[in-house]
């Protein structure tokens, strides 16, 4: 019976103390961490904890939780708060936070073109894009293109609003080729490729685009959404995308998208984000801001209500439907234009600072679109609780943030 | 609260099993108190209690620190399934914040511990899997190395920097922004 209970580890207190730490035993204190800098911290401590951290726990753990990323180079992470700071080559803008890249743009010299490349700020590795871009094929205009067939020019005035780096060597962007052009979907081998794929344009701006089962999604403001076949042979050529097709109609509007009367037209902002859920969906999250004049202008109180809503469905792609959540579960989802993510309130429990089926939203977007407004600026950061459909201010370290941060998230 | 339950589950909660130390001082303690622990529990499932359970890991000390532990916890539990059975909705719930309020003090005062002890207890909790013991340790250690520097997480554990300088630079390197 004795022996039983003695084969676990040796007596209390073994030689070398807290260092001795067993694996599953620092595993148990790394869970419970949620910033990325305390676990490289506990990591760092010693060689004992340092093994723990990379080999018995790394493969496992949750991700840390995201940081909030204000596009100078400088981070705040979530629960604490803490500030982060990357050094960014001199001469390059960074211009976007995706996932865990940095796509930045860089003057090359006195060449006209940019130079566009993409950095893992905490591996410290670069993915080099094309330059150039083919001129898009217009598919609503399909003479025009085959007069060019073969000749399609190239050029180094695009612009990148979404990179998603699909596998090592497969990357795709959504991109204008003119600013206030309808946007395509191209891709690239990264260091490889000397210009970026010629994307097809259907007329659509899609707002968001994500990385599905081996397809890539688009979605308009209105919740389109489109599917892109990308053919990839390896290393034989370089990777196209071979046709678009409509998977999905926009739900209908909801009544929160349905303003009374002389006010119809007068103030409302749509925008869709495409999210991968944790039991791996594809799910689009509707954002709809309004403002509400009363009739009577006289009235008590402020007269310009502010009112937001948010619906989340998710894709049927057998039947074609985007089907209602009423509820995200355990779930919360980080959305910004830049990448959105879906994490487990349950494995951050630990930390209390997560509840889940709320959406943890961050656009400055949201502003933009409403500077038209003759009323005051929306919030463009906050905290959608999908239960009470309320809206709070993110908390960073205890203190709650602005709600007109001009930030997006970066996840580590 | 005894009132709800049958004859069999009286007997059980008035057994006591005898806990011997590694440094063979014997503790009586109530089976429900006992069974908080996983391990002594499935030795009592095979009925190999008597005469003792010998705990060749543990110290006196430590153990009972355990036992305060696993007394409190199981009076706890126990009043929890009493009060469902006697109490209205309301009350129950209003009698169930009280003990979690009251559990909570005591958990806080519990884990007043020099390093040491809280390291042992972690240790303890492990072998005799206290599931709710293992996570109050864990998370006493995670709370308090929070935004701490590795340096500054030596000092309070009382660890001694074992990374080679390379190692320690192969850190630094990947991760420097985490120092900064």
């Amino acid at each position: 019976m004795g022996s039983l209970l003695c084969k676990a580890f040796p007596a209390s207190s073994p030689a070398g103390g807290w260092s001795a730490l067993p694996p599953e035993l620092a595993d148990l204190v790394l869970r419970r961490l949620s910033s990325l800098a305390d676990r490289v911290r506990f990591a760092s401590v010693c060689r004992h904890w340092f093994r723990a951290a990379t080999r018995y726990s790394a493969p496992t753990l949750p991700r840390p939780l995201p940081w909030l990323n204000f596009h100078d180079g400088s981070f705040r992470s979530l629960p604490d708060g803490e500030p982060h700071s990357f050094r960014f080559r001199r001469h390059a803008v960074c211009a976007g936070s995706f996932g865990r890249w940095f796509l930045f743009e860089e003057a090359a010299g006195c060449e006209p073109s940019r130079r566009h490349f993409l950095r893992h700020p905490l591996l410290g590795t670069t993915k080099r894009l094309p330059g150039r871009c083919n001129e898009p094929v217009d598919l609503l205009n399909p003479d025009y293109g085959s007069s060019h067939a073969g000749s399609r020019s190239s050029s180094t005035k695009f612009f990148i609003s979404k990179v998603i780096v699909c596998s090592g060597d497969l990357i795709a962007a959504k991109v204008n080729y003119r600013r206030r052009r309808p946007c395509t979907v191209v891709c690239c081998r990264p260091g490889v490729s000397p210009s970026w794929s010629t994307g097809m344009c259907n007329g659509h701006w899609y707002h968001d685009m994500a990385f599905y089962k081996g397809k890539l999604y688009t979605v308009t403001e209105e919740g389109h959404l489109f599917v892109h076949e990308v053919i990839d042979n390896g290393g034989d050529g370089d990777p196209r995308v071979s046709l678009i097709e409509q998977a999905i109609q926009a739900p209908p509007p909801s009544k929160y998208a349905l303003l009374d009367g002389p006010y119809a037209t007068l103030d409302r902002v749509r925008t869709c984000y495409l999210v991968i859920s944790c039991d791996n969906k594809l799910l689009m999250v509707r954002l709809m801001l309004r403002w509400t004049v009363p009739f009577d202008q006289h009235g008590p109180g402020d007269r310009r209500t502010k009112r937001m809503a948010m619906k989340v469905f998710e894709a049927d792609l057998e039947t074609s439907r985007w089907v209602e959540l009423k509820s995200l579960g355990d779930q919360v989802l980080f959305v910004s234009s830049c990448s959105s993510k879906a994490v487990r309130a349950s494995s951050h429990a630990h930390c209390r600072y997560l509840r889940g089926n709320t959406i943890y939203f961050i656009d400055d977007g949201l502003m933009s679109s409403c500077q038209l407004c003759p009323i005051s600026m929306p919030r463009t950061c906050g905290v959608y609780d999908m239960s009470s459909d309320t809206v709070s201010s993110i908390s960073l370290g205890g203190e709650r943030i602005n709600d007109q941060l001009k930030a997006s998230w970066f996840f580590p | 609260m005894a009132s709800a339950g049958s004859g069999d589950e009286k007997a059980a909660a008035a057994a006591m099993i005898t806990l011997i130390s590694s440094d063979n001082e014997k503790f009586e303690v109530t089976e429900a108190t006992a069974t908080l622990s996983q391990t002594i529990r499935h030795m009592i499932e095979d009925g190999c209690t008597d005469g003792g359970v010998p705990l060749p890991n543990v110290t006196s000390k430590i153990l009972a620190r355990v036992i305060e532990y696993c007394k409190k916890h199981a009076t706890a539990a126990a009043g929890e399934e009493g009060s469902s059975s006697s109490f209205s909705d309301a009350a129950f719930l209003e009698v169930d914040r009280a003990f979690l309020e009251e559990l909570e003090e005591f958990d806080d005062a519990f884990l007043e511990v020099d390093r040491a002890t809280l390291f042992d207890l972690i240790l303890a909790a492990n072998y005799l899997d206290i599931k709710g013991l293992l996570n109050l340790t864990c998370q006493k250690v995670a709370d308090s190395v929070k935004g701490k520097t590795p340096e500054q997480i030596r000092e309070m554990y009382n660890i001694v920097n074992d990374l080679t300088p390379e190692e320690e630079a192969e850190i630094r390197r990947e991760t420097q922004w985490a120092f900064e």
